[in-house]
């Protein structure tokens, strides 16, 4: 069953580059969804545009130049909401979503002057059974990048996250640390979108920890919980997809839906045995 | 009484302010080591205002002088923690402890309050009153000089009130800063009332 990835290199590119992914989004995952934050990263990834099609303008189809021009765009919106954030007293997800949809229609409004060929959407909504090795290794080196700088700022983001408030009291630069998390989201952003698509990109941060969350109770369970689904619906998903001829992205998706389904169904089971 | 050793917090004129409104003005006081005082006042007189610019959380005009070493132990009135966190009990604390010592804190305080059974509960499964001590006890956990306490004691039983009060506020050598509506509670503790006024806002200590 499994010869499928040692035959085709597609597919084993496709498995490969999945189970790196799932590495920081399970990381990412965790603080985005406690953080309230799941629905504005959605958001971001849009507010990348303008900077991949300013890179796409000057350089035509180079990943590199669409991921670094996104990248900038993406911190611009961050550092944009942050700041205004902290003198408005607006919260964080409301700056966010406003200067992101300014980015987004700033992008659309770049794009649709210079023309919009397929090969751009393409590049924009990514194609997981086109991994390149070139891909892989640009995603690994970044998310191996984002993962090391999440493991030194774990513990600050952790007490930021339980209860921010205080979190300052305790002389943790709350503002820097949030700024430093948000641009690996963004890196880990405009990698895995370009590469997979907004669908796997999104729901890869979205899935495995809502799911661990319904399932586990303790961090370290839901960690390694959300981790180990993700692997189990990467390959499955990929597998299905090859022996039914079904389209690749939406099946892995819709692999994480049984999980989802699993602990939604628990989770009213164990709060209806404990009324 | 003139005061030999040197203050602990040193506030000279603080005020607060929100655009044009005067939140809190407070003429100087300082507090010394072993100060029991009890901040009083009505609803949005200020008290947690003036416990937050103590701490660091507040912007503020004036000047509060501290030595940079002092360890200040804050449990704030609305606690702001996310209780769907996966924690258990330990779990929580064990993110604030940094060392053997402090661990040490934790379980002496969880045994002291009759907490060693919530060890291993979730703490999204905790009362509110059970939640507070927990706070407290992350509130202790630096060993601090002076503790700051906003209405510790809203959430409380009888029984926990007096086991905080003669075990941990009537420490010797502990200065404590504790905001509270009781007033037979101050007059009982012997604490030095330190007044609030509504309209802003002369201290009276």
């Amino acid at each position: 069953m499994f010869d499928v990835f040692f035959e085709y290199e597609f597919l084993r590119n496709a498995l490969l580059g999945t189970c790196i992914l799932t590495f920081s989004s399970v990381g990412l995952g965790f603080f985005l969804h406690y953080r309230r934050l799941i629905l504005a990263t959605d958001a971001l990834s849009h507010g990348l545009l303008p900077g991949v099609a300013v890179g796409f303008w000057f350089f035509g189809l180079s990943m590199t130049a669409m991921t670094v021009f996104g990248f900038i765009a993406g911190l611009l919106v961050v550092a944009l909401s942050v700041i205004s954030s902290k003198w408005s007293q607006l919260k964080e997800d409301s700056t966010l979503s406003g200067f992101y949809i300014l980015s987004l229609a700033f992008g659309v409004f770049l794009v649709s002057l210079k023309g919009s060929p397929v090969d751009l959407y393409h590049f924009l909504f990514g194609q997981i059974l086109s991994i390149t090795n070139e891909q892989l290794l640009i995603l690994s080196i970044v998310e191996f990048a984002v993962l090391v700088i999440l493991f030194f700022i774990y513990k600050p983001l952790l007490k930021m996250t339980i209860d921010e408030d205080y979190a300052r009291f305790l002389k943790i630069k709350t503002h820097s640390i949030k700024f430093l998390f948000m641009t690996l989201v963004i890196a880990h952003l405009v990698v895995s979108f370009q590469i997979f698509g907004t669908l796997l990109s999104v729901g890869f941060l979205i899935l495995p920890v809502l799911i661990g969350q319904l399932l586990f109770q303790q961090i370290h369970s839901l960690i390694l919980g959300s981790l180990v689904i993700s692997w189990i619906c990467s390959i499955s998903g990929l597998l299905l997809s090859d022996r039914f001829d079904l389209p690749t992205s939406p099946t892995l998706i819709l692999a994480f839906g049984v999980f989802f389904f699993i602990g939604l169904f628990k989770k009213i089971i164990f709060s209806k045995a404990q009324e | 009484m003139i005061q030999s050793q040197l203050p602990l917090l040193d506030v000279q004129n603080l005020t607060v302010t929100r655009a044009h409104d005067v939140l809190l003005k407070t003429t100087s006081f300082q507090i010394f080591p072993n100060d029991k005082i009890a901040l009083c006042g009505p609803n949005g007189s200020g008290k947690t205002t003036l416990m937050r610019s103590l701490v660091g959380l507040q912007k503020h005009q004036g000047r509060i002088k501290s030595n940079a070493n002092l360890r200040i132990g804050y449990l704030p009135q609305i606690d702001n923690v996310d209780k769907h966190f996966p924690f258990t009990v330990h779990r929580f604390l064990k993110v604030y402890i940094q060392n053997p010592t402090q661990e040490k804190v934790a379980t002496d305080w969880l045994q002291k309050l009759d907490l060693d059974f919530l060890k291993n509960k979730q703490i999204d499964e905790l009362s509110r009153g059970e939640f507070q001590k927990i706070l407290l006890i992350r509130s202790l956990l630096n060993d601090p000089q002076l503790l700051i306490l906003d209405e510790p004691f809203s959430c409380l039983d009888q029984q926990s009130i007096q086991l905080i009060t003669k075990g941990l506020l009537q420490k010797e050598g502990l200065a404590v800063l504790i905001s509270i509506h009781d007033h037979d509670w101050i007059e009982s503790q012997s604490f030095k009332k330190m007044s609030l006024e509504k309209e802003s806002t002369p201290l009276h200590v």
